[in-house]
């Protein structure tokens, strides 16, 4: 009966009393849960955009929250009427499209609207078109996330250490799309080996930059990158350069990959895709996210950027712990 | 695809062909990838792989650039993609493949290679499909480029390593 059973309606395994119980998820199977009615659900409340710029200020801990119930607001002014109908708001939105392929939709939205609104303030009612690149960069700046597209500083690392979640599984599994030079996948490799010394873990590292994933397997860290909280985790190179030892690079594959085809992962523990579904087309967000939701386990996390949010669609749930945002499947 | 992987068809591919075609300039286009069903060109050269690593190498080309490699390999001028010429086209993609195979078994890969397979038509397609037939669940392959003075030879590569 279940010989041809696809594994996405498998919604888990259970052992008990020497019995193995599969779980499956019957509302997928019937087609009673449809994207309509996923729509028509109760949105969760999504913690004001502007969390990132207090991410920025201070990562001192905080009690770890649940929604649905509201985070603490931060200190940033919001409009209260949405700017989906403005057309100078509009019109940024296009250009940024254009200029950095950056994709308003959903999971950045209310980042969007609020970088506008502060936009205004500055630039003046009237004069917001971003005439070239170099304004849409500058609009941009705020949005990318801490430790971006470099080596983390101990303050993020102990940040997204305490995000982690419990796990007791004798093998851990990490998607990250979007590694490029490798900097996530070995930052997060020595974290989890950290965190789960008793873990196999497993990291898969995509990108569509060809020459950045080749090189990352081979990747050196600066002298005084080497000696900070990565110092564990290191050793030295016949040149006397620092880099990471076997334990780590072993934990990690690269690969040259887009994100929006299909893969041969199997379910993972964590996804960690900083600053990469709002700069993929409309189309492929939602076919990526969707794929979140088919790869990841039903205790896994999906951390996005830190000006990226999946909560309210398709049952996602966030969970902040300190200056760190995490989702999971409701 | 691993990384690890990569360079081995790209560089084989380029140096078999260049050799074959007897030191001529081969050009090596962007490599990128594709998760769709592709038209092929008109003859398709398929070597399948199998072991710890599965899939498939195509190497993709017109009639009209089949024939002219095919004739610049047996030193005489072929009138027409007989068997003569079908037979060196699967001989180059065996080549190819096997050299690059070679390459990665060095690395501490290890699968094998099936004999290959010749596909002569036109308006053909090669879907490689996941495990849920659809257009959506195409496996991702690589495509290499290369650009000789007998015409284009696309290079296709679609493996994964088994779970």
């Amino acid at each position: 009966m279940f010989g041809d059973i696809n594994i996405k309606y498998i919604y888990g395994v259970v052992e008990s009393n020497n019995r193995l119980y599969i779980l499956l998820d019957i509302d997928r199977i019937f087609g009673a849960r449809t994207e309509e009615d996923d729509e028509d659900t109760p949105k969760q409340d999504i913690r004001p955009v502007s969390h990132a710029v207090n991410a920025q200020e201070s990562v001192a801990a905080k009690p770890a929250v649940t929604s649905p119930a509201p985070a603490a607001a931060a200190p940033v002014e919001e409009k209260k009427v949405s700017r989906k109908d403005d057309i100078n708001y509009k019109f940024v939105c296009e250009s940024l499209k254009s200029f950095r392929k950056f994709n308003v939709s959903f999971v950045n939205e209310k980042w969007t609207e609020n970088r506008f609104n502060e936009w205004e303030k500055e630039k003046g009612e009237g004069k917001t078109q971003l005439q070239n690149e170099s304004d849409a960069d500058v609009f941009m700046k705020p949005f990318y996330s801490r430790c971006n597209a470099t080596w983390w500083t101990k303050e993020y690392a102990d940040a997204v250490y305490k995000a982690l979640p419990e796990n007791s599984a004798k093998q851990i599994s990490v998607w990250n799309p979007g590694c490029g030079k490798g900097y996530e996948a070995y930052s997060l490799a020595c974290l989890l080996k950290k965190r789960y010394p008793n873990a196999r873990i497993r990291i898969y590292g995509h990108d569509i930059d060809l020459l950045s994933v080749s090189n990352a397997p081979l990747i050196n860290l600066p002298a005084n990158v080497a000696s900070d909280w990565y110092a564990p985790y290191t050793t030295k190179t016949v040149n006397g350069e620092a880099t990471f030892d076997k334990s780590i690079k072993d934990m990690i594959l690269f690969e040259y990959h887009d994100c929006v085809n299909t893969n041969a992962l199997p379910v993972v523990d964590i996804i960690f895709a900083r600053d990469i579904v709002s700069f993929l087309p409309l189309e492929s967000q939602n076919k990526l996210i969707a794929d979140f939701g088919e790869k990841i386990k039903g205790n896994g996390i999906v951390m996005l950027g830190d000006n990226e949010s999946l909560a309210g669609k398709d049952k996602w749930v966030e969970k902040a712990t300190g200056s760190v945002m995490a989702f999971s499947k409701q | 695809m691993r990384v690890e992987y990569i360079n081995p068809f790209v560089e084989c591919s380029y140096r078999v062909l260049k050799e074959v075609l007897g030191g001529a300039d081969v050009q090596r286009g962007d490599l990128y990838l594709k998760s769709t069903a592709m038209p092929v060109m008109g003859v398709a050269a398929l070597v399948g792989l199998a072991g710890a690593v599965e899939g498939r190498v195509l190497f993709d080309m017109t009639f009209d650039t089949a024939l002219k490699v095919a004739s610049r390999m047996n030193f005489e001028e072929l009138p027409e993609f007989d068997d003569l010429a079908k037979a060196t086209i699967s001989e180059l993609a065996n080549m190819i493949t096997a050299q690059a195979v070679t390459k990665l078994h060095e690395l501490g890969f290890q699968f094998d290679v099936t004999p290959p397979t010749l596909f002569v038509g036109e308006k053909m397609e090669i879907a490689a499909l996941g495990k849920n037939p659809g257009a959506e669940d195409n496996v991702e392959a690589l495509i290499v480029p290369l650009i000789t003075d007998c015409g284009k030879i696309e290079v296709n590569v679609a493996i994964r390593e088994r779970n």
